[in-house]
């Protein structure tokens, strides 16, 4: 082989090596841009122990908001009341940050609850329906509304809008569906 | 204790039986058959009938009939619900229902009519001893098998309770093995027994109907060899109608019965729990449902079904044909047995697979094949597990009963998981050898319920998220919306009021020159 091929070819690796390099630094940018966030899988993971309520008790629009805001502001982990002691638990263990008391002034934690409304009583104003985050409640204008009761997270949101007091809050029933064996004593 | 892989019992035609891990040999202690002469008492309907709105998955259905309808026996209450008897609806009301604790659940309660009830009764034995009609309605059923199914309700009368049209659905087509299941393992449930004694014609039939309807190769009876007489009676009909179905006689082991249990005694297939056996080519029917299924292709909906009174309190132990919906009270009261209702311990299912009843004032279901009645005896309370490792030698799954107590007990979810705890199937021979009366098949129970409760909730949750994302960003755009609209409006204003202010200053300049002109004069 001449020495003009020989450095052809050497010429002609290190052109493809350089091309490839190029190309792979602007593939592996364009892909770190999708995750701009570095936080944005820490908050996936906090939200995903809150019970998605989505009540507002902590302060803040619903659970997600909560996240975000316990991964960038720094806001304290036991501010949920749905959650409670075990929610507070799972989130030191997963920020390694001591755990601490549920701060009372956010609500108390309070059994599974759903909200049931007195259909005579009700007279079709819609706030409730605005008022519920979860999209729980069914119902149109002047006509009456309805709870659906396996879609109610018990948030209470709907409880003040209501302008004639018709939303009680009960413990939903034990259910052939929902019923478990007791535990044996042991 | 299982024996079964050594020692091979003879069997009828000789075919070849493979063993299932663990298992025990129980005295059957058939309380039911040994007074009576008459394998099957027929029962009248009770005054009241309570039928439970409920599906398979224990979940509540509408129901289709209104306040104080009349309904006839066969018509349909709900989807898959049919009335068991003429009558009234008087109540559509939370009921308790047949269950381990009290529980309600939505039910029709229906006032027996007894006279057109009775006459009911009568056209449908008429139906049944017409022999000759037999043939066409049976070409009928293969022809459109779905307009049978729909009609009768029919339901597996094993035990579970599972619909028979969806799992003759996932059997159609592919079905190498069709198996009836007669091995009634546990001791003193006689129902199946009683049934091919008495019914043995008529179940051939339908086993028959079951065997075109699937097209299947081959088709096994399989029989425990501690009822001869129903052997016989079986033996016979099979071959009076020349039926293409092989009875198979299997030794008395509990819980043969249990589908993966015979599926593997007869053909060495394990089938995993997450499995079906129908993905195996194989599909199971109880003899019962088989029946159930001879009598719906006769016109004949599943309204009833033969019950075992049994257990050593009972005073008149015997085999009842009820109609669903009658209470436990009812039965026990119209058999003679009305002093254990506040005697005894009463028990639904086995001594083995059932459960203790806090009331009688229940309504029995197409899952409900026996009601014991057993003396109130204080439990003798768990002691430690002393590591014997004989739970595991008789689990037919072939489970670590013992350290699956353990963390049944201690909550961890993950490692039950890890051992397998789903393939439990609950037939509580780990209980009956525990030298410790640990209470192991109510762990196992326990985990699984709090199991199935922690997906739901799971599920529930991400549900709730899911809407809350899309609550929020239709707000949001309705926001947006409601901006750009407003930005819109604002931007027509303005282009309408420009025209206008061209047009005064026009007018202004026109009124200008106008003046200019006019000063001059």
């Amino acid at each position: 082989m001449s020495t003009f091929g020989v450095i052809a070819v050497v010429a002609l690796t290190i052109i493809v090596l350089i091309a490839m390099g190029a190309l792979l630094s602007y593939l592996s940018r364009t892909g770190s841009e999708k995750h701009a966030d570095p936080d944005a899988e820490l908050i996936e993971a906090v939200n995903a122990v809150l019970p998605q309520t989505q009540c507002a008790q902590c302060g803040y629009p619903g659970c997600r908001p909560y996240a975000q805001a316990i991964i960038k502001n720094d806001e304290p982990i036991n501010r949920c009341p749905p959650g409670g002691e075990q929610t507070i638990e799972q989130l030191s263990t997963l920020l390694g940050t001591p755990v601490l008391a549920l701060d009372t002034s956010c609500g108390q934690q309070k059994p599974e609850q759903v909200a049931v409304i007195k259909e005579d009583i009700c007279i079709g104003c819609t706030l409730c329906i605005v008022a519920c985050p979860v999209d729980a409640i069914v119902g149109a204008a002047k006509l009456m509304h309805t709870v659906i009761a396996d879609e109610c997270t018990g948030c209470e949101l709907c409880i003040p809008p209501c302008p004639v007091d018709c939303i009680d809050l009960i413990q939903p029933e034990q259910t052939a569906a929902s019923w478990q064996w007791p535990k044996p004593a042991s | 204790m299982g024996m079964f892989g050594k020692e091979k019992k003879a069997c009828m035609q000789g075919p070849l039986l493979f063993g299932f891990h663990g298992g025990l040999q129980l005295q059957p202690n058939k309380r039911a058959l040994q007074n009576s002469t008459d394998p099957i008492t027929e029962l009248e309907a009770p005054h009241e009938l309570v039928i439970p709105l409920l599906d398979y998955n224990k979940n509540s259905i509408a129901p289709q009939v209104e306040l104080n309808q009349h309904v006839n026996r066969g018509q349909l209450l709900a989807a898959g619900i049919i009335a068991p008897a003429t009558g009234q609806v008087m109540a559509i009301e939370p009921r308790h229902i047949i269950h381990p604790e009290t529980i309600k659940a939505n039910a029709v309660v229906l006032e027996v009519d007894k006279a057109s009830d009775n006459q009911s009764v009568h056209m449908a034995n008429q139906a049944n001893h017409d022999s000759t009609a037999w043939d066409t309605q049976l070409s009928a059923f293969l022809n459109m098998p779905d307009n049978v199914l729909q009609q009768s309700a029919l339901y597996g009368l094993g035990g579970a309770g599972f619909p028979t049209a969806s799992k003759l659905d996932a059997a159609l087509g592919g079905i190498q093995t069709l198996i009836i299941n007669a091995a009634e393992c546990e001791p003193e449930i006689a129902c199946d027994e009683a049934l091919m004694q008495t019914e043995a014609t008529h179940i051939a039939r339908g086993i028959d109907a079951l065997v075109q309807l699937t097209q299947c190769r081959h088709c096994l009876l399989a029989i425990e060899d501690s009822m001869p007489a129903a052997i016989d009676a079986m033996s016979a009909a099979l071959k009076s109608i020349n039926a293409q179905v092989k009875l198979t006689v299997i030794p008395t082991i509990y819980p043969t019965g249990a589908e993966s249990s015979l599926i593997q005694t007869l053909t060495g297939r394990f089938i995993p729990h997450n499995e079906k056996p129908s993905d195996h080519g194989i599909v199971c029917f109880n003899v019962a449902t088989a029946y159930a299924l001879y009598q719906a292709i006769g016109g004949k909906a599943l309204d009833s079904r033969v019950v075992s009174l049994g257990g050593s309190a009972m005073p008149n132990p015997l085999n009842v044909r009820v109609r669903f919906g009658s209470s436990v009270e009812a039965i026990l009261l119209a058999t003679g047995n009305a002093s254990v209702i506040n005697t005894a311990r009463l028990r639904a299912g086995g001594p083995l697979s059932g459960f203790d009843l806090d009331t009688p004032q229940v309504p029995i279901t197409a899952q409900t094949n026996a009601l014991l009645a057993e003396p109130c005896i204080t439990e003798t309370p768990a002691q430690p597990c002393i590591r014997c490792g004989e739970c595991s030698d008789v689990c037919p799954a072939k489970l670590l009963p013992q350290q699956l107590h353990w963390y049944a007990m201690s909550d961890d979810h993950e490692k039950c998981q890890q051992l397998n705890l789903d393939a439990c199937i609950e037939c509580g021979c780990c209980d009956l050898v525990c030298p410790a009366s640990i209470k192991l098949t109510q762990s196992f129970r326990y985990a699984k319920s709090k199991a199935k409760h922690i997906a739901q909730h799971q599920q529930k949750t991400l549900d709730a998220e899911q809407r809350f994302a899309l609550h929020e960003a239709r707000v949001a755009k309705r926001k947006q919306e409601k901006a750009h609209a407003i930005e819109q409006r604002k931007q027509s204003l303005k282009a309408r009021s420009k025209p206008q202010s061209d047009q005064i200053k026009a007018a202004l300049e026109r009124a200008k020159l106008s003046a200019k002109s006019k000063k001059p004069r």
